[in-house]
């Protein structure tokens, strides 16, 4: 282990080493903000084939592959037929009937309640997360305390272990404290929403601390001076600055619990708690080729508001998956 | 640091609202806790909340009020999980070892021996409903011969004696109508419906408490009086249960193999036992018994093929599309990128369960489309999701789909942070084009992203989503003693272990798996962290 005075250096790496699919120290930005367009000598075609053509042709190709599913759901979904074979690349028909029986919320299959029970629990997990993790890092970054860089590393060391991993132990948890306030135990949104709460804390509020270190101290200073307690400096001064920050890492940790299956898989168990990804799971494996309009228009439906806010805010959202904004 | 006890504004009342809140809803959940006799959960509670108490009201603890909040769910939701991880592994944690050691002894006292010789006056069984839905809400008449009739409350056999179990006794005129369709407001279940019940209840192991014995339960349409006697009687200064029918003691059983039950000296074990440390047996019986070696090693062998194909082939398409695009003149890249991180936002499972029914073999459009080839090379279709080869591939091709747009950004990130002068002095050396790449640009970006990669390769390891969602570990591999798949990695393998409820849940073995995982993990941490040294040591300048 590296020198206590190399305590910087020391944590860009324990950083990068954390796992997570991905965030580390590098910093770069997909484009600087407003540079003059340069004019260039048009070229000939043979010169544009040459030095611009074939990569052209290659990002076609990917292009193609990237949206070759998507194609296929959408289409499917305005097909208004279950049949799996009668699935084409582009939409034929704009049958709605698919959409019809989703929104209807079926008993046996209730699609909406799922969906809503997905936002609820994420919405709320990942906003809970991100404020005890901006918390947890105001006092890393701005306290000297006994035991401070311990805490930091002991938190990166924890976050080693994806929460899920312990699935088994946190199961027969869950089943205890039910037994105790049955209210926030098993299969219940309230107690799937605490156990996602505890999952990130660790690794958000390391991500977060970075970002807090890089706001200047003589703000806090001069607000103390002036008389601001640590909690009007934090609401007031830093919470403001890290905010592209926090809404970065709240997205990502949103997107991740909306996604995450094994936990709920595992704590929840009557059709009416299940989050999206339990009930579509149960639903799909059923009976594939049946099902596929229904599967199709489920899908369009949970993907696109996600879709939406990354293409519109994925700037932000891509410097912060791969370190720039949220380091700093 | 000026908050602290002196300091009587609006944040200290506030505090002390929630501390006491908090504080109020501890002492009831101790109470439930002592009451269960769950001394550890207890002792856990009172030093968290002791803490918390601490930390809230003792003046000079700045930091960790801003911690503790997050320090709470952490340590109940991941500390602790981990910990207890390690616990149950040493356990024999299954179906049939799930409870206390006096639970299971409270089990087998309640156990009844009814002598098949003393039989007792035969009653005819009838089922009424309140209707409340509830499925317990349902009481029992039985009429005998004379018309005598018990109406009331079952129990199950296991569950100890009700008082007042019984809500009418009586005697039915001759001439009434037996059974009436409706009794005491409750209405008569039809046959069918005590079918469907019987489906959710045990009838056989009902009983009815009346004054004069137990009416036990013979099926769904009859029960008798018997005389039932207590079958196992615990002796707890010999720890032992006494069989007092067949005459044997049965002692907590000494080896691992049996401990955690009770082996009565006939040799017969009794299921079900208790919860019981077996120290390293679960790691013991992966790494000997070759009816659940074999398969453990398969997994595990592929679950390194697995991450390493995912990081190498997400890798090298999204440098690829990377490189391609890094030219300054090219135009449209905002579309490009755009398009390219679409398969990065659709929530994996959903995509992946689209994947699935695009490589379904028999309907999937990817055989549809594929067909033309299949007839011109004269081959069956390919199965891609059942033929054990095959589905290996679609789960690396569906990963490649989930996992190159990430690679493209961090790669296109690491090319644009790469100073220019590098590559023109370089140049100027006569490094251009393939060489320049290889000698330069391309060590200069595994300096940058080969902790990323590692991190990518940890994330890939554990992917449950993608496997789970895709193949479900499948095909199944024949002849193995334990649930596994072609394509199981380690943690569907210890998923599948830990509940799939056909051949039961071994949650001991499952923990065990997962201690494996964590160990693996920290290897993985530790070698980045040394392997990342190595690279900036020989390229990082700074």
């Amino acid at each position: 282990m590296a020198a206590p005075d190399n305590n910087q250096e020391l944590e860009a790496r324990v950083e990068s080493a954390a796992k997570s699919g991905g965030q580390s120290g590098m910093f770069f930005a997909w484009r600087k903000a407003k540079e003059p367009k340069p004019i260039y000598p048009k070229m000939s075609g043979k010169v544009w084939l040459r030095t611009l053509g074939w990569r052209h042709l290659i990002a076609i190709l990917a292009v193609i592959f990237s949206l070759y599913p998507v194609m296929y759901i959408i289409s499917s979904s305005l097909s208004g037929q279950d049949n799996l074979s009668a699935a084409t690349f582009f939409p034929t028909t704009f049958d709605f009937s698919s959409y019809q029986v989703l929104f209807s919320n079926p008993d046996l299959t209730p699609f909406m309640t799922w969906l809503r029970n997905s936002w609820i629990v994420s919405l709320a997990a990942s906003s809970m997360n991100v404020a005890l993790a901006a918390m947890a890092a105001f006092a890393f970054s701005r306290f000297r305390f006994k035991g401070r860089r311990t805490g930091l590393l002991a938190l990166l060391l924890v976050q080693i272990f994806p929460q899920f991993l312990a699935f088994v132990a946190i199961l027969l948890i869950m089943i205890e404290i039910g037994n105790i306030i049955p209210a926030i135990g098993l299969d219940t949104l309230a107690g799937l929403t605490l156990v996602y709460l505890g999952g990130a804390i660790g690794f958000n509020t390391f991500l977060i601390k970075g970002f807090m270190d890089s706001i200047p101290d003589s703000l806090d200073e001069s607000a103390r001076v002036d008389g601001a307690s640590q909690w009007t400096i934090f609401t007031k001064i830093i919470l403001p600055l890290a905010r592209p920050a926090l809404a970065v890492i709240f997205i990502i940790s949103f997107i991740n619990l909306f996604s995450e299956f094994l936990l709920a898989r595992t704590l929840l168990s009557s059709t009416e708690n299940f989050t999206f990804a339990v009930g579509l799971q149960l639903f799909t494996s059923a009976n594939y080729a049946a099902s596929w309009g229904l599967l199709s228009a489920a899908a369009v439906v949970g993907a696109a508001p996600i879709v939406l806010t990354f293409l519109i805010a994925q700037r932000a959202i891509i410097s912060g998956l791969t370190g720039g904004s949220v380091k700093g | 640091m000026a908050a602290s006890l002196g300091n009587w504004g609006t944040g200290f009342w506030v505090r002390l609202v929630l501390l006491a809140l908090l504080d109020a809803v501890a002492l009831w959940s101790s109470l439930i806790l002592i009451a269960d006799g769950s001394v550890i959960m207890f002792l856990g509670l009172v030093i968290g909340v002791l803490f918390i108490n601490w930390v809230y009201l003792w003046p000079r603890t700045e930091a960790l009020r801003w911690i503790t909040p997050g320090l709470v769910f952490m340590t109940i939701f991941v500390v602790i999980p981990i910990i207890y991880t390690s616990y149950v592994s040493l356990t024999n944690w299954r179906t049939g070892n799930v409870t206390s050691k006096e639970q299971t002894i409270d089990f087998w006292e309640a156990k009844v021996y009814v002598d098949p010789e003393a039989e007792g006056t035969l009653f005819d069984l009838f089922v009424y409903t309140d209707d409340s839905g509830d499925p317990d809400g349902f009481k029992l008449l039985l009429v005998n011969e004379e018309g005598q009739y018990v109406y009331g409350d079952p129990r199950l056999r296991t569950e100890t004696a009700i008082e007042d179990g019984v809500e009418d006794e009586g005697t039915f005129a001759s001439g009434e109508e037996i059974p009436p369709a409706e009794f005491n407001g409750s209405r008569l279940l039809t046959q069918r419906e005590v079918f469907q019940l019987s489906t959710q209840v045990d009838f056989k192991n009902l009983v009815v408490d009346t004054d004069s014995g137990e009416i036990v339960i013979l099926g769904l349409s009859q029960g008798r009086v018997v005389q039932a006697s207590q079958r196992y009687v615990y002796d707890e200064e010999a720890d032992t249960l006494i069989d007092t029918v067949e005459n044997r003691v049965c002692s907590p059983g000494e080896v691992t193999a049996t401990k955690g039950n009770f082996v009565c000296d006939d040799g017969e074990v009794l299921v079900p036992g208790w919860v019981a440390t077996i120290g390293l047996k679960n790691y013991n019986t992966v790494a000997t018994n070759p009816l659940i070696r074999e398969p453990f090693l398969r997994v595990f062998l592929w679950n390194f093929v697995f991450a390493f194909l995912s990081v190498a082939t997400t890798f090298a398409l999204g440098l690829l599309l990377a490189v391609t695009m890094h030219h300054y003149r090219m135009k449209g890249l905002r579309f490009y990128r755009s398009v390219f991180i679409i398969p990065y936002a659709i929530p994996a499972f959903l995509s992946i369960l689209v994947w699935r029914g695009l490589f379904n073999s028999s309907f999937g459009t990817i055989n549809r489309t594929l067909a033309p080839l299949y007839d011109l090379l004269g081959i069956d279709p390919i199965r891609w999701l059942s033929d054990p080869t095959w589905a290996k591939v679609t789960v690396i091709l569906v990963n490649l789909w989930l996992g190159f747009p990430y690679m493209f950004l961090l790669a296109t990130g690491a090319l644009q942070s790469i100073p220019s002068d590098i590559l023109e002095a370089a140049s100027v050396d006569g490094a251009t084009g393939g060489r320049a790449f290889r000698k330069i640009t391309f060590p200069l970006l595994m300096v940058a992203l080969a902790p990323l990669l590692i991190g990518s390769f940890a994330f890939n390891f554990n992917n449950f989503n993608l496997i789970f969602l895709l193949t479900q570990g499948g095909p199944p591999v024949l002849g193995a003693d334990i649930p596994v798949g072609h394509t199981d990695i380690l943690i569907s393998f210890t998923f599948n272990l830990a509940s799939n409820a056909g051949r039961g849940n071994n949650f001991g073995l499952a923990s065990a798996i997962t201690m494996l995982i964590f160990f693996l993990l920290l290897l993985i941490s530790a070698f980045s962290f040394r392997f990342t040294k190595r690279l900036e040591d020989t390229y990082g300048g700074s």
